[in-house]
């Protein structure tokens, strides 16, 4: 029986066991076949111990030592002709196939423990119906439960769709406002035309049938773009339930596995008379379930090393001057199109000299070789096959069944495995997997006028701040937030972009955790979480620390979403490197407000071929909020605007400390005088009357700027 | 077999004899900071990033929307948008004076940049 494990606990853990057992298993029969048909297979052999092995170990950790103990005698049986390096003798066989069949029972035995009575045979299927190809053992059950077996790559399938559907939606949101956009432009025109008609009287003609007809296709316009809004979002609601429906079919939390493997962790540790605290994070990161499973058995296997040979015992610990209680620590992040886990210990580290030794006992070195080797490659190479640096077959970690095995499971997994290691202080595994779902939930946030995310598993907080919540420390700045000051990092200078001006704007900060480092990040505006659809940067960009992929707005726009692990480097180490200043460098910025499309796309082209900068927003509200976030050195606005009209947002930017000074042009479409008038009196520099002229917008733009120039000095 | 010719620089360039091209017009760019100069940023090509990469020589010129892009397969797995000042019909064009452009040679050269 294990032991500090709750009732419970166990069950839950033993049924994980049997659903793994299963699969060991078939691989057992498989290889036992295998060998059977070619005495001298050798692969096999080494499977066939691989896998008993592991039956043994997860046996054990769950309690069911007669299981384990069958796994072992029939491991002897394996290494009892693998050790003699010569085929199986007959008599050797039957007594494997023995052994492993008692294995196949006891497994039988804890299904029934788990699972209540196996079901009946499922009765043959009617005539004329063909049964399904492969009909197992463990999908008949599945049937009869109510589940179904889907294979993998339809699911992949189906979540790449709905994440297409996401973008689309997106898309057709986008395209609704600019609908709206023409709407209103068309009932700008149609008021236009009626006023015409209305002065012209009786020579109108023709004119009043049109402006009749106008009417008529606005309204059914207006209509269906009603309807059509609705449509978006429903088809957003569903987009989402298929989504998340799809997630948690393909996904589970990294922290179910994590559950499994700190039973285990207890388990050895008490066994081989280690104190051993367990430290786990990034539990909510979503790992695909069949890597999932996968991936057990090799963490399993680290963390057998970690308490079995890292940790010293704690007589040893206490003489070396640490803590008698060993840490092991285990966690779990995302990054990029990687799942990366690691498993760490502050043990005694890789023995180099063993290595060395077991080096040239392997003949790949001869002494002098091994001693010049740098000690990275010698830790390296502790994934070599047959290189095991203890002898003892304790039924832990031995038999030279070793890290070789762990690296296979885990490139064949399509993932790979480093190891680092600093003698007396400890030793680290990395684990990279592949992340084969891509859709996440992320944290949006602007810095300099630019969209970036981050992985909303690693927010804890948001807070809007103010430039009395900096305090300077000797060891770099501190954020003082809810009575606690964090490190910070400043997020407008390690991206290179120019911060909004004044302390009086408004900023925010996100609150990240990074295995345990809470740290703060400054940017210019929170826009809130979202689903995001995650992309990879590419071959060329991969390799940016910065950042952990992209994803795409529904405007099309790509937004780069940024890497916790080394956002949490830069706030350990205090300081913000700045970065190479991006953007063209260029003209004067320019914003751009105008309700109508074509006004905004024909004034910014001609602007840009001018060789100013150009940011375009469709109404006066958004201007403001912009003027918020980002510097820019004119506004150029439309008079009548929904939401925030143009003379209001002149009258807002006047009245604003840091912005009174900046050069507004007003454009208007209303008669020359009022238009003129109006702009002016709400503190505009200069006055355009619609249509334009490129020429008339470049000379007022230019000049408004020059005046801005001369009264700021 | 298909050849692109493309202004850059004002000189007459052969891109990579075979390798998929096709033409773009600039929309919308994400500057990515700490990339290498030359990748001006990244856009999206039908859900996927592609980064655009300008080999004219300095001073950066401001990129407009609107500006031609040529996407090319550079090798299986790897896809930039190369900005160029024209692209020439090909059917009509000869070759012969255009200078081949070793795209991946350019990028192999690439390093993000250092002392980070």
């Amino acid at each position: 029986m294990a032991i500090d494990l709750t009732p419970e606990e166990l069950h839950r853990l033993r049924s994980f066991f049997v659903e793994e057992a299963e699969e060991h298993l078939e691989a057992i029969e498989r290889a036992l076949a295998a060998l059977e048909a070619m005495p001298s297979d050798g692969a096999a052999v080494s499977a066939l111990l691989r896998k008993l092995h592991t039956l043994k170990g997860s046996a054990g950790t769950v309690g069911l030592d007669e299981l384990s103990r069958s796994a072992h005698l029939a491991e002897d049986r394996v290494a009892a002709f693998r050790d003699g390096v010569r085929p199986p003798l007959q008599g050797e066989m039957q007594a494997l196939i023995a052994a492993i069949e008692q294995i196949r029972r006891l497994v039988g035995g804890a299904a029934r423990l788990v699972h209540g009575p196996p079901p009946m045979r499922t009765p043959p299927p009617p005539a004329g119906a063909s049964p399904p190809e492969e009909w197992r053992g463990s999908e008949r059950r599945a049937v009869e439960s109510g589940q179904i077996r889907v294979e993998v790559e339809q699911v992949d399938e189906m979540m790449e769709a709905a994440g297409e559907l996401v973008i689309d939606r997106a898309r057709i949101a986008r395209r609704l406002i600019d609908l709206d956009g023409c709407v209103r432009d068309l009932a700008r025109a149609r008021a236009a035309l009626r006023s015409s008609v209305m002065e012209l009287g009786p020579d109108a003609g023709g004119l009043g049938e049109v402006e009749l007809e106008l009417s008529d296709a606005l309204a059914h316009l207006e209509r269906a773009t009603t309807g059509m809004g609705d449509d978006s979002e429903h088809l957003a609601r569903t987009a989402q339930v298929l989504e998340e429906g799809l997630q948690r079919v393909r996904m589970m939390e990294v922290g179910r596995l994590f559950e499994r493997l700190a039973g285990a962790v207890k388990e050895i540790a008490r066994r081989t008379g280690k104190e051993v605290a367990l430290a786990t994070w990034g539990e909510q990161t979503a790992i695909d379930k069949a890597i999932g499973e996968r991936v057990i058995d090799p963490l399993l296997h680290l963390l057998r090393n970690a308490v079995a040979h890292g940790i010293e015992p704690p007589a040893a610990r206490v003489a070396a001057g640490k803590p008698g209680v060993g840490r092991v620590d285990l966690s779990a992040r995302w990054r990029g199109s990687e799942i990366i886990i690691e498993v760490g210990d502050d043990g005694a580290g890789v023995d180099l000299d063993r290595m060395r030794a077991a080096l040239v006992r392997a003949h790949h070195q001869t002494a002098a070789e091994a001693a010049a080797l740098p000690d990275a490659v010698v830790v390296a190479a502790i994934f070599e096959h047959g290189l095991s640096t203890r002898d003892s077959a304790d039924d832990l970690a031995g038999r030279g069944v070793g890290l070789d095995a762990v690296k296979e499971t885990i490139e064949r997994l399509g993932g790979a495995i480093t190891c680092a290691s600093t003698p007396g202080q400890g030793t680290r595994f990395t684990v990279r997997l592949p992340l084969t779902t891509a859709i996440i939930g992320g944290l949006l946030f602007k810095v300099g006028g630019h969209v970036y995310a981050v992985p909303a598993s690693s927010v804890v907080d948001t807070a809007p701040i103010a430039a009395a919540d900096f305090q300077s420390t000797p060891t770099g700045e501190r954020l003082l937030l809810r009575g606690r000051a964090l490190p910070l990092v400043r997020l407008g200078a390690l991206l290179g972009e120019p911060s909004p001006p004044g302390s009086a704007m408004r900023r925010a900060a996100v609150v990240l955790d990074h295995e345990g480092l809470i740290f703060g990040l400054t940017c210019d505006k929170l826009i809130g979480p979202r689903q995001i659809v995650v992309k990879g940067l590419g071959p060329l960009l991969s390799s940016l620390p910065l950042y952990a992929g992209a994803t795409i707005s529904g405007a099309g726009k790509v937004q780069l979403i940024l890497d916790v692990a080394t956002l949490a480097d830069h706030a350990r180490r205090g300081v913000t490197l700045g970065a190479r200043p991006t953007g063209s460098v260029g003209g004067p910025r320019v914003l751009l407000a105008d309700d109508s499309r074509s006004v905004r796309e024909t004034a910014a082209l001609i602007l840009l071929q001018a060789g100013y900068r150009v940011e375009t927003v469709p109404d006066g509200w958004e201007a403001w909020e912009l003027l918020q976030d980002r510097r820019f050195d004119l506004v150029l606005t439309d008079g009548e605007m929904p939401r925030l009209d143009g003379y209001d947002l002149t009258g807002h930017i006047r009245r604003h400390p840091d912005l009174r000074d900046l050069p507004v042009v007003v454009m208007t479409s209303r008669t020359v005088e009022t238009g003129r008038t109006r702009a002016l009196s709400c503190g505009a520099d200069a006055f355009l009357a619609k249509p334009l002229r490129r020429q008339a917008i470049l000379d007022a733009v230019a000049a408004a700027l020059a005046a801005g120039r001369r009264s700021s000095g | 077999m298909d050849v692109w010719i493309v202004d850059l620089d004002g000189e007459r360039r052969a891109l990579p004899a075979g390798a998929p091209c096709e033409l773009l017009h600039l929309d919308y760019l994400t500057p990515v900071p700490t990339a290498p100069p030359v990748v001006r940023g990244v856009i999206q090509v039908r859900g996927q990033v592609v980064p655009v990469v300008d080999l004219r020589a300095p001073p950066e010129r401001a990129l407009h929307p609107g500006t031609p892009l040529v996407l090319i397969e550079v090798r299986e797995g790897l896809r930039v948008a190369l900005v160029v000042d024209r692209v020439h019909e090909r059917a009509e064009e000869s070759t012969a004076d255009a200078r081949p452009l070793d795209l991946a040679a350019a990028l192999a050269t690439l390093r993000p940049p250092g002392g980070r």
